[in-house]
């Protein structure tokens, strides 16, 4: 499972290490872990080979057909394809947004700084089902705030149905999320802002470095290291974005905002109203398992390339 | 609805809290502050629990009761209230809180041992499929002197297959399903200012349509002439719209005509019904956003005034009237699409919310307590009564004695609505209960009808005809299959028993 | 300075077109639900507070907020100690395995979580724990972690080991010097993975629902939350009003938390 490559660590505190305390140590978090991820998981794979509907004791093998079935769903690749939208396009925006946000409210001299640190956190606080029901004001076409801004700038002639609109409505999606989960990120960055120590700034102040230097030479050197983290966080978060999307669209009009997330959802849970028929639990974990799979495998190749590019920069300088 | 936690009103809470936020500054700030409930009372409660017939449990305990709530809640947290005042150390617990709630708790509750005592069957999960599990008991052996007390039901209400499995009685429907899930509302005052008279201009699709448009042009912009939760119904809005166009079609097997045993989303009326509410959408008369809506969006916006008419069932009209008092409103039966024609609407006469009986609960006597109740004559009157003629009973008995109370106009006008446009029609498991079978087997279909509808709405679907067709081919070809494995697995079904050559939707099918 | 200042007269307008959805919802509950729907005002002419006695009330508010407390508080502590000890050896000690382990939980990251609730249900069963408040407590504290381990260890990681050889010298042993020499160190991470639990305990739903399926005085408020949605209705106002007492204790220990951590962190960072 590791890719890390054998590295050397520069300070080496091995020599007190005994490890009988830190498998002591690791004790509690693994058994958390174990019970409460790692079992399911293991679960939710041997559901994705059987044929269930997720509560009668009915449970046929079927070996990889669920598998073999998806290969040819085409609302599943779709709703892959959408929620690899919002990695793309939702990771960027908001790890760069709130990098931003939080190099401005690290700022010492800014009294009001818990306030507005605390102001940009709220959304993430807030109800989601009640973040639907604004939002379908916000971006409405009815006297919403978004249309009457648009329309008076002359960007639009009419009013958009943002939400009501299958090539608009997973943007309005993707930005509300973006909107609604920033303060996690920016509790990200302002923590690994903290790591920066003070007195750098002040030596560098000292001697007459501008705002923007000090930016460029300490704090983004600082930052790189968590920038990875940070970025795969909220990729993550990204890739496993469900309840706003259930309460704002529940991936409608016409799947055009159903994610992977809300498909697998819909695909175990939710009764069709028209046709009766039962859920398929089964058939959703092989959805969930495929495409977590290829979510590693996306990631990893993605670790390597970034690993081989800053070697390969590394070999230049020198 | 909402979960009734059992504690109401306490006042000194109440009081406290007042006092609290309104010294917060609120009052402070020149508004008036209100502190009591200013809507409409909710129908006081006039349930009194008999005596039981048997003994009861006397520890201190909680009993649970998990449905989907709505209308019947008003009835049902009533009874459970009343349950506690007649039996101090019984707790009761009452869940509404939508069917996905029920989806969830009720499946994992059996699993563990921990589902409530009564529940509503999950949306997922074919009662065959329970009973066949052991999840569910039959009432039969709970409920003391049965044969005396199924005495009060009509002989045809309880069908094998659907509450009689093995011969045992498992449920009851707690309510008729002689209730139109599709009627017009309209907003009085809006109609009014645009001229337009719902009792003389509303007489088929074309009147409709053409109010609809002098609402929006009235309006200016503010007002629209029909409002829709389409995200949440337009599939279902279009097939009752064929419905009053005479779609051979019933609201327990969408699309299916039991004249040839085939589902008709293929049939010219669906087509018809679909072009109807576009004409809406190109007439510019549909609220924005209509598409999107889901039910709350159009319930919370009716009582702005914003719009004209709206397409759905009575279930709000008990909300409307307590929560907005001061806003009138009223309804017709849908149109027909010509005027002088009739709207016939097909139903199953199987009643409306089954209730079942955990089969591991600890307190099977209280349960049993509880149903001869709510089962009996002068339970069901109380659950008319209770839902202000809303719902109606399974029981003719007791509708009529419900008459004899102060009943809500609206309720009354609801059941006379129901009662001339509503035909039975037929139900195959009352030939055959066997066919439950199949249902066990059913695949989901996905595009299901209103994604399709929504899909032909934004543009992504261009072939509106073409997909319904396939989807109707797709429904034929599945129910084939089902019927495939229940056979295989040892049913003795075949798709003639779907088949009613002699069905008349203009009717009431008889057997 | 002056910059400052300049700073926040520009912030304070982006700040409230932020939060504007929240004082939405705080309004929508003095509001009635046709109210509620009648655009994106924020002020009617009649505050209504008894939103807030129905919430109080009906969706039995003081009772969960006390499970709240209790789930919130117990699992905070579990998650934080338990992911405060794997982070420091992992961030400070080589030993064998350990790549491993981090690497099984970088994946976890990735692997699909999507429909763990009915393996959840069952363990917590089986374990004996259902209808039991610390059946919820266990399983909101359950999970990887992965975040805030990280966390932990890339801090520790960076503390420098003079530390551990002058209290070793002092004669302290593995455990005295995690507990009273790193941990204290480490308030930021802490205060980080407080909120992040708190956040994740405080609001999550189908878990705690359907654990307390026997025991419905033992819901926590989140679920009381969704008691106002119904089939064909939902009551916004009453549910408005409890997400906002619900609300204000995560805003209020958020505000606090912060202030703490921003403020107290330059100078442990230094040595």
């Amino acid at each position: 499972m590791s890719v890390t490559q054998p590295r050397r660590s520069s300070r080496d505190w091995s020599r007190f290490a005994t490890p009988a305390w830190c498998y002591a140590f690791m004790l509690p978090a693994l058994v958390l872990a174990a019970l409460f991820t790692f079992y399911p998981m293991v679960m939710s794979w041997v559901y994705s080979t059987v044929d269930w509907n997720g509560f009668s004791s009915d449970i046929e093998f079927v070996g990889l057909a669920n598998y073999r079935e998806l290969m040819s769903d085409g609302l599943f690749w779709d709703a892959f394809g959408r929620s690899l939208i919002f990695v793309l396009v939702g990771t960027p925006l908001r790890v760069i947004g709130a990098l931003l946000v939080a190099i401005v409210l690290n700022q010492q001299a800014l009294k009001l700084s818990p306030a507005f640190r605390t102001m940009f956190f709220m959304p993430v606080v807030t109800t989601a089902a009640i973040v639907g029901i604004v939002m379908t004001f916000i971006f409405g076409p009815y006297g919403g705030p978004l249309n009457e801004v648009l329309v008076s700038l002359d960007v639009v002639d009419a009013p958009v149905d943002f939400l009501g609109d299958s090539d608009t409505a997973i943007w309005a999606v993707l930005l509300t999320h973006t909107w609604k989960n920033f303060g996690i990120t920016m509790i990200y960055w302002l923590a690994a802002l903290q790591t920066v120590p003070q007195s750098y700034y002040e030596a560098a102040k000292v001697d007459g470095a501008g705002a923007f230097a000090l930016l460029r030479h300490i704090t983004l050197p600082v930052l790189l290291p968590f920038a990875v983290v940070i970025i795969v966080l909220t990729a993550n978060e990204n890739l496993h974005a469900f309840a706003l999307v259930q309460a704002m669209t529940a991936g409608g009009p016409f799947f055009s905002t159903q994610v992977i997330e809300v498909y697998i959802y819909q695909t175990a849970f939710a009764a069709d109203a028209t046709g009766g028929g039962v859920p398929r639990l089964g058939y959703a974990s092989a959805a969930g398992c495929f495409f977590g799979t290829a979510a590693l495998v996306l990631a990893l190749i993605q670790g390597i390339a970034v690993r081989q590019t800053s070697r390969m920069r590394k070999q230049l300088k020198a | 609805m909402k979960a009734t936690p059992r504690s109401r009103g306490e006042l000194s809470r109440r009081r406290l809290l007042g006092m609290g936020f309104g010294l917060a500054g609120l009052a402070a700030a020149g508004c008036q502050v209100k502190v009591d409930d200013d809507a409409a009372p909710r129908p006081a409660a006039t349930v009194s629990i008999p005596d039981p017939q048997l003994e009861l449990p006397d520890g201190d305990l909680t009993f649970r009761w998990v449905d989907s709530g709505s209308l019947k809640a008003l009835f049902n947290e009533a009874v459970l209230e009343a349950y506690h005042e007649k039996h101090p150390n019984v707790t009761t617990d009452y869940t509404g809180q939508g069917w996905p709630t029920v989806n969830d708790t009720v499946t994992l509750g059996i699993r563990n041992g921990t589902a409530p005592d009564i529940f509503a069957m999950p949306q997922s999960v074919p009662p065959a499929t329970a009973v066949e599990e052991g999840w569910v008991q039959p009432i039969d052996d709970l409920i003391p002197d049965f044969d005396a007390w199924r005495e009060q039901w009509p002989a045809d209400a309880l069908v094998p297959g659907e509450h009689i499995f093995d011969g045992k009685v498992y449920t009851l429907p707690l309510g008729s399903s002689l209730v139109l899930s599709q009627l017009l509302i309209y907003d009085v005052a809006v109609l009014e200012s645009a001229g337009v008279d719902p009792e003389r201009d509303l007489g088929s699709w074309d009147q409709m349509r053409a109010a609809a448009r002098t609402v929006t042009q009235q309006g200016g912009g503010d007002v629209f002439g029909l409002i829709i939760p389409g995200g949440q119904r337009i599939g279902r809005i279009v097939m009752e719209l064929a419905v009053s166009a005479g779609w051979r079609s019933s609201e327990t097997i969408w699309g299916f005509d039991f004249s040839t045993g085939e589902y008709a989303f293929d049939a010219p009326e669906i087509m018809a019904a679909l072009e109807h509410l576009r004409a809406f959408e190109a007439d510019g008369s549909l609220f924005p956003g209509s598409l999107t809506f889901k039910n709350d969006d159009v319930v919370g916006r009716m009582p702005n005034g914003v719009a004209g008419m709206t397409f759905h069932g009575n279930y709000y009209v008990a909300e409307w009237k307590q929560g907005s008092p001061g806003w009138e409103f009223g309804f017709a039966g849908q149109p027909p699409q010509e005027e002088g024609g009739a709207v016939f609407e097909p139903y199953q006469a199987l009643g409306n919310n089954n209730v079942w009986v955990y089969a591991d609960t600890p307190y099977p006597t209280i349960a049993a307590d509880l149903l001869s109740y709510v089962g009996s004559v002068e339970g069901q009157t109380q659950l008319v009564r209770m839902t202000s003629g809303l719902l109606q009973s399974v029981i003719p008995e007791a509708n009529e004695a419900a008459q004899g109370f102060d009943l809500d106009p609206h309720g009354v006008k609801s059941a006379e609505l129901a009662r001339e446009q509503m035909r039975k029609c037929p139900i195959p498991s009352a030939r055959n209960p066997e066919v439950s079978a199949a249902l066990v087997e059913a695949q989901t279909i996905k595009p299901d009808f209103n994604e399709l509808v929504q899909g032909v709405f934004t543009g992504d679907i261009t072939d509106a005809a073409k997909a319904f067709a396939e989807y109707n081919a797709t429904l034929n070809r599945s129910l084939d299959e089902s019927i495939a494995e229940a056979r295989a697995k040892g049913a003795d079904i075949s798709r003639d028993d779907w088949v009613f050559t002699d069905w008349d939707p203009t009717q009431d099918y008889t057997a | 300075m002056v910059r400052a200042t300049i700073l926040s007269v520009v912030l304070v307008p982006i700040c409230l077109v932020w939060i504007y959805p929240f004082i939405w919802m705080v309004s929508a509950s003095l509001k009635t639900n046709a109210e509620v729907f009648s655009g994106l005002g924020l002020f009617t002419d009649v505050v209504r507070l008894d939103n807030y006695v129905r919430a109080w009330n009906e969706a039995n508010v003081g009772r969960y907020f006390f499970n709240s407390v209790f789930v919130t508080v117990f699992s905070v502590l579990i998650a934080v100690t338990a992911t405060s000890m794997i982070g420091y050896v992992l961030g400070r000690y080589r030993f064998r395995g350990k790549k491993v382990i981090i690497g099984i939980f970088a994946a976890a990251i990735f692997l699909p979580e999507g429909y763990t609730i009915i393996p959840v249900f069952d363990l917590i069963s089986k374990l004996g724990l259902t209808g039991s408040l610390w059946g919820v407590t266990l399983a909101e504290a359950g999970g990887a972690h992965v975040v805030i381990i990280l966390l932990f260890a890339g801090f520790f990681a960076q503390l420098p080991g003079e530390l551990e050889e002058a209290a070793r010298i002092d004669g302290a042993g593995f455990l005295r010097i995690f507990a009273s020499v790193y941990l204290p160190l480490a308030k930021p991470v802490i205060a980080t993975a407080v909120i992040l639990q708190f956040m994740h305990s405080w609001n999550d739903f189908l878990l705690p629902l359907v654990l307390t399926l026997s025991q419905p005085d033992l819901r926590t408020l989140a679920v009381g939350i969704y008691a106002f949605k119904g089939e064909h209705l939902t009551d916004w106002s009453g549910m408005a009003a409890a997400s906002t007492i619900a609300l204000l204790p995560i805003i209020l220990l958020f505000f606090f938390l912060q202030r703490y951590f921003v403020e107290s962190v330059a100078g442990a960072m230094k040595g």
